[in-house]
């Protein structure tokens, strides 16, 4: 056989066959679940057919992809230990496949039919079969890729909204991170609510207390919104603040350039893109942007600018726009944080085979490690440092690798990518290596126990693990792989919350890998690209770090929210000064030069001064101070409090300035010093600053709104926002509202708690009971059967039914007893379940 | 086990009767003749007074039961253990000691739907029990529990299955109930609210929140503002959304929607004041599915504002009631709207010839129309909307007193389909009537103050209109079947014939009818048992008329004014011996003349008196109408 031929040795036509399955099935995966790779994958597809299949003559595209399944079956068919060597590789693709397995399989199946026609194969007949093979493969493709695009839209939409209600909750329950919020207006930007997102945003940033360097990441989601909502300028600032706090941040650039472009200011928009270029050379975005941008200011030097010819030109661009803009912001979120988890684990057990008493038979290790090398050789991404690697795939596929760069390119720039998939692949991946570790754990004590195992099993056993491991590593790479175009923005992204789903997580594993084997070799052309992934994980480990540490930084925050204005000055652009203790709790901070006397305020100071003489009556003398002095030159002043280990103490790390004097006694008193100050109605809320009570005291003992769960509002509006909030909390009605008879009824309303739970339950028994039997004619024929209606009271019931409408309702003491016997409840019910089984006999 | 009852009860009364033919009935046989029999409540008893057998059947079919009396209802009950609705608006008095036996009644748990409106007496004890014992409740209706607070919501609160609750003018409930209603019925897919004045954003906020099944939500004339249209209109599934008469609700609110709620298909924003034609068109920029669309009482309707009603393209059904129309709104709302099938221009002052002609040249599918009070209207636009729209089924158009009598043939000719035809106060005569007697799918014919018409003319109504249900002949010529004041010629013979002829009247109104006497009401009251409304006023009606009319076991509203002959005693008696009165129109003068506890006793039986001091009217020149005292029958 000719193929067999050109490899030359088993293992590499292993390491092929291998590849190749998986590259199919993948590749089909891909096919049917990808539109935007479908291009891309056939052109692989092709590529991998001449390789293997050099001497055919290929007439049609579709024709090729048969053949080339005929001969790798045929190849199998020869060789039955490849057969045997198929297994694992098949029990890989199965697990990866699921979903889309079955087409698989007739894929296998028409394949089969082809060889028993192998004879007479170059006849018109088999192409004929081909080309209705391949009229129908191509058909349930176009159906898969039209089912996959509706599923996929309302998933995401539905994620969308689930996820933006959970963050809503929190943030409206007040205990939001800035993290959190920022996810949240990430969220809404996704769903076009520029308002809010502008809103959530703009919150965050006021809270935020991470990086500087992440900061800059919501500066430009930020901006994003602005652009989105039409603010041009004001998108502007914000991008510039995020260029500004990170200089390096490309996305920010390219989104700053455009924004200015928008703006018409092509020139700065030019600086901009130019300034992307410098710390990106190869952005696909800023480079024909710029060109662009550069041909219509050499254009319209010196000619005055038409605005029409201007705002179409910018017409043109929109669409662009829209897509980077879009894809930018969208494309980062999980790049940063989700990576790395199931990275480490995942690597950690790669090198696992190794160090298994499994693995002391040297066959068995050999076998693994081949695998292994046969696979690193492609893929780069499992050691990020393994850098020797680089030059053993570079020199082995170099034109193939090439090509495939290309196109990947192509691919890479058009493909919009979901953060959602990327999580469900990881966890998958995370489970499907707990069920390694899980096998390889019992394969180890079973090993303990029965030494005289056969080799066989052994072997067998040992071949489930590497082609399992081998499967992960592949699903690994090209979950990375997809993130290399990426990777360039560090980025502290939003932990989706979205687990389950995982019929479409199958199907989005089988989306990336082919492209991620590409993109991996993409990335190391790349002279940044490789540099870039160690990067990436070491942003994300300080990003998770502060999640951790979030509970603590928000109890904190909520504290000192009063002095806290939001505003995020760069350090070192302000001067910080720090009080002493005393000279906080001073009652005066003002004191007279003359007389001694102290004041809060300066300006009754210097209404004290006008006694001392006629030189403190002129107007400079009684003008504000630092007036005309002119803000710009004057240092911005902020303040430190004195307590060492407050977060608002110069020398935390997280150091977070209070804007004046005020704030600082504010905050000094209330976080710092005792609750001296008791409020005399209630005698149990105790406040540090005195105007604190006297807000208290407005409205303490006033209007008692209480919710069910006990928890007392001071206003209407906030007790019904927390019973919008929280589920089963409903609104307690004060007692002394219900006047006369169902005042005394209160003893009633005490125990409808339980009742109505007594009620559910044979609500529940009832519906079940009448399904069972043949819906409500049944239970009809069952009452009708009863003479008298009276069997249905229980005898408590009668009572009082009999006293009731006997004595007028005055007397509810005696009468109200007997409302709620839940026995009585009981007893109809089973009387009720008697007699239905009565009658399904 | 059914059928072996049955069966026993077969034997013993073919032993008692030897041959009772209707034993050998099935079962199913008999239930599916009492599925074939009517509305009327009379039928069904007489069915089931025809032997034991079917007795016992009738009870157990019977699936919905409307009590006379409060006395009776623990029988009842205990009679028809299949009963799923329960209809208590003819008791007076339902306390909660009735609620109590209604929930731990055989027929509580089966129990879908409660009717408790015009029901009063009742608390938040026995709302709570019937909320609780009654799980499978899905229907009540407490409009009119002007005495119910929040705690009788709280207990309501327990029927978690609750899907359709109307609480109309039930003023004393609050932001407080309603939230309770809101977290324990979440399943309420109909909510009426309507006059609930306790009730403002917060509460309905709330239910927007919780209750997200919501289909049909009427909060008219609440104080509500732009606070929670947002949340209202983010429910998932709201159809119909009813508005009326929410003053709060304002241009700027409107302006500041920033979604529509895209499942509206009916709206409702008549009345509300403060919205002009600019908050309309936000609205309706929004909301581009609506079908039925109500602005009456609103802004003015402009060519803007009709044009913008072209985005609604499913637009079916627009009111417009009281509004003033311009002629080019009127243009632009013929040429833009795609299909209407109803429209309602009642009362609106602009509509001319020319453009209503226009209009309902290109509204050919119109099922519905109300031109009432369009006195611009002449012939023209009569044989236009004739011969377009020859598929309306209801057409109303009292006072258009420009269109001739000749015009009225032609809607005979032409629309035959009609099933409402209104001609109150037109110039119809009895060649009209003539012709529209080919419409004989009539349901509805109102000929009040129809001068022109005779008998003549009704008599070819009679012949041809077999399905006519309700004729308003008030202050024309011949006799009604409800109204009949001021017909001083009617005497107790045609009362008579009247009521052996029509035993499903229901209400009656004799206002001024002098020369009927107690002749007239002893088969009234022997006939007529369904009888629920009389007025007596002016009549020559003595005591022994009224003691005849109390027999009357519906009867719940008297008005007795200046009845010459009627005596105090009698007054009494007959006010003892009616059980059911739940609202009496009497002189003030008696008020002082009967006992006291008498009076308590009434009132603790669930009776409401009005007091009327009006002095007595001397009768109207009688020749203003032209009076015939003829019969139809």
């Amino acid at each position: 056989m000719k193929m067999i031929a050109l490899c030359s040795s088993p293992q590499p036509l292993l390491r092929e066959h291998l590849l190749s399955h998986l590259h199919s099935s993948f590749s089909f995966g891909l096919f049917l679940l990808h539109p935007p790779k479908l291009y891309f994958q056939h052109r692989r597809h092709k590529l991998s057919v001449s390789v293997s299949a050099k001497s055919q003559t290929c007439q049609r595209d579709l024709n090729v992809e048969a053949v080339s399944f005929v001969r790798t079956l045929k190849r199998l068919v020869d060789n039955p230990q490849l057969i045997d060597l198929k297994k694992p590789s098949l029990c890989v693709s199965m697990l990866s496949l699921g979903a889309p397995q079955w087409l698989m399989f007739a894929q296998e199946a028409s394949a089969g039919e082809t060889i028993r026609l192998n004879a007479i194969y170059e006849t018109g007949e088999l192409f004929e079969l081909g080309i209705q093979l391949s009229y129908l493969l191509l058909l349930l493709a176009l159906l898969g890729v039209g089912s996959f695009f509706v599923v996929r839209q309302v998933l995401v939409r539905r994620e969308l909204d689930l996820s933006a209600k959970d963050l809503q909750e929190q943030v409206r329950s007040g205990d939001a991170s800035a993290t959190g919020l920022f996810e949240l207006g990430a969220v809404m930007l996704r769903r076009k609510f520029y308002p809010a997102a502008t809103k959530y945003l703009l919150q965050a940033i006021e809270k935020w207390d991470g990086d500087d360097q992440d900061l800059a990441q919501v500066y430009n989601a930020l901006g994003v919104s602005y652009m989105r909502d039409g603010k041009t300028e004001k998108g502007i600032t914000q991008f510039e603040k995020a260029v500004k706090l990170q200089p390096g941040y490309v996305t920010a650039w390219n989104n700053l350039g455009d924004a200015r472009d928008k703006n018409k200011d092509p020139n700065s928009a030019l600086k901009a893109f130019e300034e992307a270029l410098l710390f990106d050379p190869s952005n696909k975005v800023a480079r024909p942007r710029r060109d662009a941008l550069k041909e219509k200011v050499t254009m319209y030097k010196g000619v005055p600018v038409k605005p029409k010819k201007r705002v179409a030109l910018m017409e043109d661009l929109e669409m662009d726009d829209e897509e980077t803009l879009c894809a930018e912001t969208w494309l980062k979120p999980s790049s940063g944080n989700s990576i790395p988890q199931p990275n480490q684990p995942s690597f950690t057990n790669f090198t696992l085979p190794k160090d298994q008493p499994a693995c002391e038979d040297p066959s068995l290790l050999d076998f693994g490690v081949r695998i292994g090398t046969s696979f690193s050789k492609y893929s780069l991404a499992p050691d990020h440092h393994g850098q020797s690697l680089q030059s053993n795939n570079s020199n082995r596929n170099q034109g193939n690798v090439n090509q495939q760069i290309n196109e990947a390119l192509q691919v890479g720039k058009a493909q919009d990518w979901d953060p959602p998939a990327m999580l469900n692949n990881l966890s998958f991946l995370e489970q499907k290596i707990h069920q390694l570790q899980g096998m390889v754990h019992i394969i180890g004590v079973r090993r303990g126990q029965i030494l005289q195992q056969s080799d066989e099993i052994a072997m067998q056993q040992q071949q489930m693990i590497t082609a399992d491991l081998t499967s992960i590593i592949v699903q690994l790479i090209s979950t990375a792989g997809s993130l290399l175009p990426l990777v360039k923005h560090n980025f502290a992204g939003p932990t989706d919350g979205a687990t389950g789903q995982h019929n479409r997580q199958m199907s989005e594993i089988l989306c990336n890998p082919g492209l991620g084997l590409n993109a991996t070799n993409t990335g190391e052309s790349h002279g940044r690209g490789g540099p870039n992934i160690p990067n990436q994980s070491n942003q994300a480990g300080p990003t998770r770090d502060t999640a951790h540490s979030h509970p603590l930084d928000e109890r904190e925050l909520k504290e000192e929210d009063d002095a806290d204005e939001g505003e995020n000055l760069p350090p070192g652009s302000y001067e910080i000064l720090q009080l002493e203790k005393e000279e906080i709790l001073a009652p005066h901070t003002h004191f007279c030069t003359i007389c001694g006397k102290g004041f809060k305020r300066d300006a009754n100071l210097r209404m004290h001064m006008r006694g001392h003489g006629d030189e403190y009556k002129t107007p400079e003398a009684l003008a504000k101070p630092n007036k005309g002095n002119g803000s710009e030159a004057m240092l911005l002043k902020r303040y430190s409090c004195p307590f060492v280990g407050c977060k608002r103490n110069k020398d935390h790390k997280k150091f977070q300035p209070l804007k004046t004097i005020l704030c600082v006694k504010n905050h000094y008193k209330r976080t710092h010093c005792d609750k001296s100050y008791i409020c005399s109605r209630c005698n149990t809320k105790k406040f540090s600053v005195i105007a604190d009570l006297k807000t208290h005291e407005k409205h303490c003992g006033k209007d008692k709104w209480l919710c069910s769960c006990g928890t007392t509002f001071s206003r209407k509006d906030k007790l019904f926002g927390h019973i919008a909030l929280f589920q089963g909390h409903t609104p307690a009605i004060p007692l002394d509202e219900s006047k006369g008879a169902e005042g005394l009824f209160e003893q009633g309303q005490a125990t409808s708690g339980e009742k109505t739970k007594v009620a559910q339950s044979i609500n529940f028994s009832f519906h079940t009971g009448s399904h069972n039997g043949s819906g409500v004619k049944n239970i009809m024929d069952v009452k009708g059967s009863i003479d008298d209606p009276c069997s249905y009271f229980s005898p408590i019931n009668m009572n009082s039914f009999n006293e009731f409408s006997g004595a007028a309702f005055d007397d509810p003491d005696g009468g109200f007893s007997f409302f709620i016997p839940d026995s009585c409840n009981y007893d109809q019910k089973n009387d009720l379940d008697v007699v239905l089984q009565a009658s399904e006999q | 086990m059914k059928k072996r009852k049955i069966a026993d009860c077969g034997q013993e009364q073919g032993r008692e009767l030897h041959q009772n033919f209707f034993n050998t009935l099935s079962e199913e046989i008999v239930f599916t003749i009492l599925d074939f029999l009517g509305d009327n409540p009379l039928d069904k008893k007489s069915f089931s007074l025809v032997c034991k057998c079917f007795y016992s059947i009738e009870a157990v079919h019977r699936r919905a039961i409307r009590p006379l009396r409060t006395e009776h209802l623990p029988k009842i009950l205990s009679r028809y253990p299949n009963a799923e609705r329960l209809d208590l608006t003819l008791c007076p008095r339902i306390t909660d000691a009735s609620l109590v036996a209604i929930s731990s009644s055989p027929c509580g748990s089966s129990l879908r739907s409660i009717d408790l409106s015009r029901s009063r007496f009742f608390s938040a004890g026995g709302l709570s029990r019937l909320a609780s014992e009654c799980v499978n409740l899905t229907e009540i209706d407490l409009s009119n529990a002007t005495d119910l607070r929040d705690p009788g919501a709280a207990a309501l609160a327990g029927a978690r299955n609750l899907e359709r609750l109307w609480l109309g003018r039930c003023k004393l409930i609050t932001d407080m109930g309603i939230g309770c209603i809101a977290v324990g019925c979440q399943r309420l897919k109909l909510l009426n609210l309507k006059w609930c004045l306790g009730i403002g954003d917060l509460g309905v906020g709330l239910v927007a929140v919780k209750c997200s099944e919501l289909r049909t939500l009427d909060v008219s004339y609440l104080q509500i503002s732009n606070k929670c249209l947002p949340s209202i209109l983010k429910l998932p599934y709201l159809e119909d959304l009813v508005l009326e008469g929410c003053f709060g609700i304002d241009d700027d609110s409107l302006s500041t929607l920033k979604h529509g709620c895209k499942s509206l298909k009916a709206l409702d924003i008549s009345s509300c004041q403060n919205i002009s034609h600019i908050g309309l068109s936000y609205i309706i920029n929004r909301h581009e599915g609506l079908q039925h669309l109500t602005l009456a009482h609103g802004p003015p309707v402009t060519a803007p504002l009709a044009a913008s009603l072209r985005k609604l393209t499913m637009l079916q059904s627009i009111k417009l009631d009281g509004c003033s129309v311009t002629c080019s709104a009127l243009k632009v709302m013929g040429s833009y709207c795609v299909s209407l099938g109803e429209l309602s221009l009642s009362k609106c002052s602009g509509v001319t010839d020319e453009a209503f002609s226009f209009l309902v040249t290109r509204q050919k599918q119109l099922k519905r129309l109300d031109i009432t009070c369009c006195r611009k209207i002449t012939d023209v636009s009569l044989a236009l909307i004739t011969s377009s729209c020859t598929g309306l089924t209801s057409l109303k158009m009292e006072s258009c007193s420009q269109v001739s009598k000749e015009a009225f043939i032609l809607i005979g000719q032409r629309c035959n389909f009609l099933e409402e035809l209104d001609l109150t106060d037109n110039e119809v005569d009895d060649e009209g009537l003539k012709s529209i007697g080919r419409c004989s799918r009539l349901i509805v014919l109102k000929l009040g103050i129809c001068l022109n018409i005779t008998s003549e003319g009704l008599s070819h109504i009679s012949k041809s209109c077999s399905k006519l249900v309700e004729l308003d002949l008030y202050r024309s010529s011949g006799i009604s079947e409800s109204e009949c004041r001021a017909c001083p010629l009617i005497t107790s013979l045609g009362l008579g014939v009247i009521t052996i002829g029509c035993k499903q009247l229901a209400k009656l109104d004799i206002k001024k009818c002098n020369k009927i006497d107690d002749a007239g009401m002893i088969p009234l009251a022997h006939f007529s048992e369904n009888l629920r409304q009389i007025n007596l006023s002016y009549t020559s009606v003595t005591d022994a008329g009224l003691l005849a009319l109390a027999s009357i076991s519906c009867l719940q509203s008297m008005t007795i004014l200046h009845l010459k002959g009627l005596t105090l005693s009698g007054l009494t008696a007959a006010l003892l011996a009616c059980g059911g009165l739940a609202k009496v129109k009497l002189h003030a003068t008696f008020r002082s003349c009967l006992p006291e506890t008498l009076l308590e006793h009434l009132e603790a039986r669930g009776c409401v008196f009005h007091w009327r001091n009006k002095p007595f009217q001397a009768e109207l020149d009688p020749k203003c109408w032209t009076m015939l005292g003829d019969t139809l029958q």
